[in-house]
């Protein structure tokens, strides 16, 4: 039991030095930096440009249709990608199981298409 | 324990690959189904592949011989577990059927994804009904639960649906997490994923465990309670079956239902962990204590509360809440015949009644209880088989209900709780009033909405089979007990 | 040939068949549907006759008996429930009183003036729930009859009452399905604890199994001795809800002031008699020793109900209240009857049974004949109706008298012998008891003198006597109650047989 629980304990020096770090990162450097504020410095950082109307806005939920999509496409490479590394030692039963995979991926990708996800006034 | 899966190892998941396929082929040829042409053939096929996938597990059923096992017992092919597997096949089919009649275009854009959403649904909770491993039970549940977070958020253009849809979204997801938080104790403790090894790893623990696996206990407790819709977890209920399709709420109030109860029916034998041999303690013994708590919170929450129901399906959900201790009391006893006797008299109850209701909420466009007035007068025949529905469901002699109640009374005070008894069936006392409320509204209420009620023949059919079926298996309950029980 | 027919359950269906007629019968043509209903109470009339020829009165056990296996035990299951019927000297007179008022009901629905076919249908239903729980020798097949007749009595209080019919519907409804959730709990206590049959090795709830066991000191008896108290005083309160017994007589009440007179018949004439006879049946049958440790406080029960009621029937200022609180107030006599012990006294119950079904149901014909008229029952509005309708105010003198016990009437043999075995067992409490004798006269004559004599009201003087249909019962009931006063043993033979078992185990 005890063991059980000192296992735990790592874990829970984990959590209490991932809340100390930022803490003590970001009072460590408010010590350190000089203080000379300006009202160039106050803006928001957009990569050097001026910032434009609000920062709270919505994004057209089109975009969240590609990232749907996107992400469909990323999974799929995660796992194809180690299978592939490792196909000499898998053999046919992994192609398989592959080839299932991905034609599930696929009938989403029919599926997706029907709907009209890829054009863009679909919606 | 093998763990590799052969070809001929397919054979035993015949029904729930035959629900597979069919999905992906249903799904597809929904996309490429004529524009004018109407989505009920979606519908008719649907059934044709649930109909099909029952029809192997009857087969299955009838050349079973002992338990068949695969992938390291993460897969099982048990009686009980084909019993359930049929229960949920056979509630989803009459949903299927209720739906013919019931989802309108207006109401619902996608119908051909409602019907195709149905069959994952129930894959999911075959899934459950057939595994004795947690992920595999998880993977079940969350096949159930993700596909009935879209059927109920099916009527996109109803905002109160959306909301309803939206807490149930947030609320269903946090009480997975909390499974699957109990499960993690449980994998923590047992060092497996299958529920056999870690039963039986968790009685051979030293006692400084046991606080670990009440924790375990209680976590499973209240996403299980919130699934089951049981007090004092149940408070998404009303809302959800007010404003989801009354189909899906049939789906939630049924399949939803069976699906936990066969979770917990699994899990409630790892808590089998003596306490003191001496004077032959258990967890479990607290276990049921637990359970009979919450079964005595929702019966009474259940009743008292729908008491003061002014639309139908807030009703209906009390009902199921009280029903949900019901069940639980059922569990408690470990008696798995009488458990799937009141599941199969519930099923018929609660589908032939939500038939009624579509039926007349789609005349009427509203939910008020005052659907019912006059019934009587402009559609006698479903008016009186309604009768029979509502007195199964208050329990009233001569229904399944009433046998199905005895029967899960006689278990409890066989184990000499009587408070929980006395509970039981004073809660139903409190039931009649608002069933017979309804049929006080059909018979002595004059019709003042609407002239004419048009019930479509396809909810008359799942009418009618729930009456049939219900006074039946009341007259001749020896049929369905000696299935149950046959090997 | 006659020996072989199964002749109770021919009884407990005969009513369906008129069910299934009058299914094909258009529902506005009342003529056809009131002769068929009529006739098809008869045929349980006729049987009911051929079943008292049939009866052995010497024979004290059960008769008649019929078995079928319903539920057996499997593997896991392990009970039998069968549907099991039989007569005795007890439940055989209360059969022919259900098969009697019940023909008597269907002449008296001639009051009914809407949804004929509904009616009749829901009469003959009750019917066969209530002859089905006089026959039942299974604890299961009693309880679900028992159950039944709610139904179809929550209908017809529900659709043919007065206004507030629904509220009295609803009391019904609770208060009875309270007193049988109590009931059921402990018939499923019983079932554990003496149910177990070893001839088949299962529990059940065949009540000849559970009489036994429980009786027989041999059997080993599970929680049996530490629950049995606890049994019997719960199953008091689940009949004394129906019976009824003070303090839960409220709805008994409310259902006789809302429902239709035919339906009051029924209700005051048979069903509160269910109360009684379940009382009997399982009370003192399966607990006689309890039932002698109780018998104090059931004959105080029995007393209170009779003057509470007696009391209360005086302070009423409308007939159907006044005959409501009269059922309340006879029902203390069933009490005392039964809290006696002694032979005497539990005939004495039993006849009660049967003679205040008779004059009760006369009483409600009589008042559904006068509410039919006059669209009233509240005293001050009533009086004279001796000079329009001389027949039905002396049928109604004759029945107040039979009520209040006049000698040579069924009422009177009933109170003498309860009285006289209470006098017996307890004389302190029979002395308080038999003032309610007195009461009973003065509340019964205040109300028939009060609307039979007295200045005819203006509105009234166009009133006709009865008609044939309401003479015919009127005279039938008539004749009975005569026929029970001057000759009770035809009755008390029967009854007699019944009792057999009590008094053995009492004796010894």
């Amino acid at each position: 039991m005890e063991q059980y629980f000192n296992q735990y304990i790592i874990v829970a020096i984990f959590i209490i030095i991932g809340i100390a770090l930022p803490f003590g990162a970001l009072t460590a450097g408010k010590l350190l930096r000089p203080k000379a504020p300006t009202k160039e410095k106050q803006t928001t950082y957009e990569s050097g440009n001026e910032p434009v109307g609000l920062s709270q806005v919505q994004f057209n939920v089109r975009y969240y249709m590609f990232a749907l999509l996107f992400v469909i496409f990323d999974v799929e490479t995660v796992f194809l990608y180690p299978w592939a590394v490792a196909y000499q030692e898998l053999g046919l039963f992994a192609l398989i199981e592959m080839l299932i995979f991905v034609s599930l991926l696929v009938v989403g990708l029919i599926y997706a298409w029907k709907k009209k996800v890829f054009e863009w006034d679909s919606i | 324990m093998d763990t590799r899966l052969f070809a001929a190892d397919l054979l035993d998941m015949l029904p729930e690959l035959t629900l597979f396929i069919a999905i992906i082929i249903i799904s597809l040829l929904d996309l490429f189904w004529p524009k004018n042409a109407s989505k009920k053939g979606i519908g008719v096929l649907t059934l044709i592949a649930l109909i099909v996938s029952a029809g192997f597990l009857i087969y299955q059923r009838i050349h079973l011989d002992g338990v068949i096992s695969l992938l390291n017992d993460s897969y099982l092919v048990y009686h009980y577990g084909i019993l359930f597997k049929l229960i949920v096949l056979l509630g989803v089919s009459l949903i299927v059927m209720m739906s013919f009649g019931a989802i309108r275009d207006k109401d619902i854009p996608h119908i051909g994804e409602y019907y195709v959403l149905l069959m994952p649904a129930a894959l999911g909770a075959m899934i459950m009904a057939s595994s004795a491993d947690i992920i595999t039970l998880f993977i079940g549940l969350e096949l159930l639960s993700i596909s009935s977070y879209i059927l109920v958020a099916l009527r996109k253009h109803h905002t109160k649906s959306n909301e309803a849809a939206f807490k149930y979204i947030v609320l269903g997801s946090i009480a997975s997490a909390f499974i699957l938080y109990g499960m993690s104790f449980l994998y923590g403790m047992g060092g497996s994923t299958n529920l056999f090894q870690i039963g039986a790893t968790l009685q051979s623990l030293e006692s400084s465990f046991h606080p670990m696996i009440y924790v375990s206990f209680f976590l499973l407790l209240v996403g299980f309670g919130f699934k089951l819709a049981a007090a004092p977890f149940h408070t998404w209920a009303p809302e959800v079956y007010s404003a989801a399709p009354t189909p899906v709420v049939s789906f939630l109030a049924v399949i939803s239902k069976a699906a936990m109860l066969i979770f917990m029916f699994m899990f409630l034998p790892v808590y089998f962990v003596p306490l003191d041999p001496v004077q032959n303690l258990t967890i479990y013994s607290d276990v049921v204590l637990t359970l009979h708590v919450v079964a005595a919170i929702s019966m009474i929450v259940g009743n008292i509360v729908a008491l003061m129901q002014k639309n139908v399906k807030r009703l209906l959900a009390f009902s199921s809440i009280a029903n949900a201790g019901y069940f639980l009391v059922v569990l408690s006893t470990d008696r798995p015949g009488e458990l799937v006797y009141y599941l199969v008299a519930y099923l018929l109850m609660t589908i032939g009644i939500f038939a009624v209701v579509t039926a007349l909420e789609n005349s009427a466009e509203h939910q008020d209880i005052s659907i019912f007035s006059g019934l009587y007068f402009t559609a006698p025949v479903t008016a009186v088989m309604t009768v029979i529905l509502l007195l199964s469901l208050a329990g009233i002699p001569l229904t399944m209900g009433f046998l199905g109640k005895f029967f899960i009374l006689l278990g409890v005070i066989q184990v000499k709780t009587y408070w929980l008894a006395a509970i039981m069936i004073v809660s139903s006392v409190i039931s009649f009033y608002y069933y017979f409320r309804i049929i006080r509204l059909m018979f002595m209420r004059s019709h003042s909405e609407h002239t004419t009620i048009k019930v479509p023949v396809t909810t008359m059919i799942v009418i009618a089979i729930c009456v049939v079926a219900t006074i039946f298996f009341a007259f001749f309950p020896q049929y369905m007990l000696s299935f149950i029980e046959w090997t | 040939m006659l020996e072989s027919l199964p002749l109770l359950s021919l009884i407990l269906f005969s009513p369906l068949i008129g069910v299934l007629i009058l299914l094909f019968v258009p529902k506005h043509k009342r003529k056809p549907l009131q002769t068929i209903a009529i006739l098809t109470t008869l045929i349980p009339l006729v049987l009911g006759a051929m079943l008292l020829l049939q009866f052995d009165g010497v024979n004290s056990s059960v008769q008649m008996e019929e078995e079928l296996k319903w539920i057996q035990p499997l593997t896991y299951f392990n009970y039998h429930f069968a549907y099991q019927l039989g007569v005795d000297g007890i439940s055989l007179p209360l059969i022919l009183l259900t098969a009697f008022i019940a023909t008597a009901a269907a002449f008296a629905s001639v009051f009914i003036k809407k949804r004929w076919k509904l009616f009749f249908i829901l009469l003959l239903l009750l019917e066969t729930g209530i002859f089905g729980v006089f026959m039942a020798r299974d604890l299961l097949l009693f309880f679900i009859f028992f159950e039944f007749t709610l139904v179809p009595m929550f209908f017809l209080i529900g659709i043919w009452g007065e206004k507030r019919r629904e509220r009295a519907a609803n009391y019904y409804l609770i208060y009875n399905g309270l007193g049988s959730a109590i009931m059921f709990i402990v018939f499923m206590m019983l079932i554990f604890t003496v149910g177990y049959d070893i001839s088949t090795s299962s529990y059940t709830s065949s009540f000849d199994v559970i009489k036994s066991n429980a009786l027989d000191p041999s059997v080993f008896k599970f929680d049996f001795e530490e629950l049995k108290t606890w049994m019997f005083v719960l199953l008091l309160i689940a009949f004394g809800i129906k019976l009824p017994m003070f303090p839960f007589h409220t709805w008994v009440v409310k259902v006789h002031r809302e429902a239709p007179p035919a339906v009051v018949m029924i209700h005051s004439g048979i069903l509160l008699k269910m109360g009684a006879y379940g009382l009997i049946r399982f009370g003192y049958e399966i607990f006689p020793e309890q039932a002698v440790e109780w018998a104090t406080v059931l004959a105080v029960i029995g007393v209170i109900n009779f003057l509470y009621g007696a009391l209360l029937a005086l302070m009423q200022n409308e007939l159907r209240s006044i005959l409501a609180y009269s059922s309340i107030s006879h029902m203390g006599i069933v009490l005392m009857g039964l809290a006696a012990g002694n032979a005497l006294g539990m005939q004495g119950a039993v006849f009660q049974l049967i003679s205040h079904g008779l004059i009760s149901a006369l009483l409600f014909l009589i008042v559904g004949s006068i509410a039919e008229r006059t669209r009233t029952t509240a005293l001050p509005e009533l009086g004279g109706l001796a000079q329009r309708m001389p027949f039905l105010s002396g049928v109604f003198l004759f029945a107040g008298l039979a009520s209040l016990g006049l000698p040579a009437l069924s009422g009177f043999v009933a109170e003498f012998m309860s009285f006289a075995g209470l006098f017996e067992q307890m004389p302190v409490l029979a002395a308080i008891g038999s003032i309610g004798i007195v009461l009973a006269a003065v509340y019964m004559l205040r109300a028939v003198l009060a609307i039979t004599f007295g200045n005819l009201h203006a509105q009234h003087q166009s009133l006709k006597d009865v008609r044939m249909m309401e003479a015919i019962p009127m005279v039938a009931l008539t004749a009975v109650i005569i026929v029970l006063g001057v000759y009770p043993a035809l009755l008390t033979s029967i009854v007699e047989q019944g009792m057999a078992f009590y008094v053995m185990v009492k004796g010894g």
